[in-house]
């Protein structure tokens, strides 16, 4: 499954890093639009269009909020939702938790193990992405930008993960939990497609206007910690360990 | 010590109460086999024993420990083959196998050759092409392979065949020997009573005296059970208790069974039997006689 992710991610930004210098061209001829766009206070519009501007933006669009973002989040439901939920359903469950071991470290192996196979695919595919766009279109990245922008990616994934697995341990049927975690996706896509209600959707944690900034270099691993993603990470701990403490109690 | 030790156990789920002042004790090496009928809490006794469920009320002590504050330590000790099939489909026999062994650091070797050759699963196969009775024969294997003090079976020989329980039976009969406790539940009364040193009756929750079962038993003993063949009629001096739905008639004689059966012509009778002994029997009979 990870493989299949992998796979989605690399052909997803591979030919959108061929299809640079076309999408530059037409990002040009649509600068009058961008600057009718700033006249109707169109932000996302904007940005968007601005994104083509310049390959770094242009790139932490495509590699990190089309494709770590959503890609990671399908993922993360995926694998997160299944995690306890799908014991319960299959009926295996209580062979697990009837075995020397704390339900606590069964959460903490089944977690690790999803969390690597979520965040693994998003620094691949965007180290993938540094030589691929220097080959293909001449555009140099940098490799440190671009490690920054995946770590702020996969914590980003890491806090979707934290929820789904919440919801796993919750639901009895994983297609329930998928579906709590997917609905609250879509409110989220939806909060950020309306322009007064964006800055409260979750999806602005991670879109252009934070991804963009890192892959031109402004911010460095060590301001990783400092600001923002220390807020995700410590959203993620928490909701892990409220289904850790659920998962000690569940009903068989 | 007991390995097992309930005193006064409670446990209710909303406003039902599941077990009601449960009180049971397994002597170190002994064989005692839980009886009842579907929901008279044999399963939640077994979940609080290992800990997956809290009580509500009562002591439990599982080899000196309990379960709400040592589950890891008392299941390092004792192995738990679960109610429901509780296998990963996904997995090769093999895998799955090494996977539940891989908890327990003993194994006794002569008990899984002898399952490996007795049950011969294709172990190299997917378990979800596997039949109900392969995979609790997969179950049992990796229950009763690891080398612990106390094995929990809750329906050991649910959907095996009557060699393969036969078999089984022989296997409980070897731990048994190696000094090993076991509590096993099961519906099939006749073949539980030949491996276990006691059995424990429960209904709604609580414990049958011996004396009620041992009561309940000197009527089924008396009791015939017979098929007639169409317009034949059963001769006097019994009463008739209850009719199956196949036609086979529940009759209790008022006096001798053997002289009452002779009275009747071997013309008219398809089958009978006497004294026979079903668990769902018996505990109509300990409900009737609860009732007056």
């Amino acid at each position: 499954m990870t493989l299949v992710y992998l796979l989605i991610m690399q052909a997803i930004l591979l030919p959108a890093i061929a299809l640079w210098p076309d999408l530059n061209i037409i990002g040009q001829q649509l600068k009058p639009i961008v600057l009718m766009a700033k006249i109707l206070k169109s932000v996302l519009f904007r940005e968007l269009i601005g994104a083509l501007d310049q390959y770094p933006d242009y790139y932490a669009l495509q590699a990190f909020f089309k494709g770590g973002n959503f890609c990671g989040a399908a993922a993360a439901i995926l694998m997160g939702t299944g995690l306890v939920a799908r014991e319960r359903e299959s009926q295996t469950i209580e062979f697990l938790l009837s075995r020397p071991v704390t339900p606590s470290r069964i959460l903490f192996a089944k977690f690790s193990v999803a969390a690597i196979a979520v965040t693994a695919p998003i620094y691949l595919v965007a180290w993938s992405g540094v030589p691929l766009s220097h080959w293909i279109v001449g555009e140099p990245l940098s490799f440190s930008a671009t490690t920054v922008a995946a770590t702020h990616c996969s914590i980003f994934v890491l806090s979707i993960l934290s929820l789904t697995t919440l919801c796993s341990v919750v639901f009895r049927l994983q297609a329930h939990a998928a579906a709590a975690a997917g609905l609250f996706i879509v409110i989220q896509c939806a909060l950020y497609l309306i322009q007064t209600a964006r800055k409260y959707s979750y999806l602005r944690v991670a879109d252009i206007e934070i991804y963009g900034p890192i892959m031109k270099g402004d911010l460095h691993m060590g301001d990783l910690f400092g600001s923002i993603q220390i807020w995700l990470l410590l959203g993620s701990l928490i909701l892990y360990l409220i289904a850790d403490r659920l998962l000690r109690r569940i009903a068989l | 010590m007991n390995p097992i030790d309930l005193t006064e156990v409670q446990k209710r789920f909303g406003d039902k109460t599941v077990l009601n002042g449960f009180s049971m004790q397994v002597a170190p090496g002994e064989t005692v086999g839980f009886i009842g009928p579907n929901g008279s809490g044999k399963t939640t006794c077994l979940r609080i024993l290992l800990g997956l469920l809290p009580r509500d009320d009562g002591q439990v002590k599982v080899l000196g420990m309990d379960p709400e504050r040592d589950a890891v330590r008392i299941r390092e000790h004792c192995c738990y083959l679960p109610g429901e099939t509780s296998i990963y489909h996904g997995m090769r026999g093999k895998e799955f196998l090494r996977f539940a062994l891989s908890f327990y650091p003993r194994h006794q070797d002569d008990i899984q050759l002898d399952l490996l050759e007795h049950f011969a699963l294709p172990l190299q196969k997917k378990v979800r092409s596997y039949s109900a009775g392969m995979k609790q024969k997969l179950a049992l294997m990796a229950t009763l392979i690891p080398d612990v003090e106390l094995y929990i079976l809750d329906e050991p020989d649910r959907a095996l065949d009557a060699s393969t329980r036969f078999f089984l039976r022989d296997v409980i009969k070897k731990l048994h020997q190696r000094q090993k406790t076991i509590l096993l539940s099961s519906h099939h009364l006749r073949e539980v009573e030949t491996l276990v040193d006691r059995l424990v009756f429960l209904m709604h929750g609580e414990v049958i005296e011996n004396e009620r079962v041992a009561t309940a038993r000197q009527i089924l003993a008396r009791r015939v059970c017979l098929k007639l063949k169409p317009g034949a009629a059963l001769p006097k001096g019994a009463r008739q208790v209850r009719r199956d739905l196949d036609g086979t008639l529940h009759v209790e004689p008022d006096g001798d069974p053997v002289s009452w059966l002779s009275r009747l012509s071997p013309d008219s009778l398809v089958s009978a039997e006497i004294g026979m002994v079903r668990l769902e029997d018996l505990y109509r009979v300990l409900v009737e006689e609860a009732g007056s």
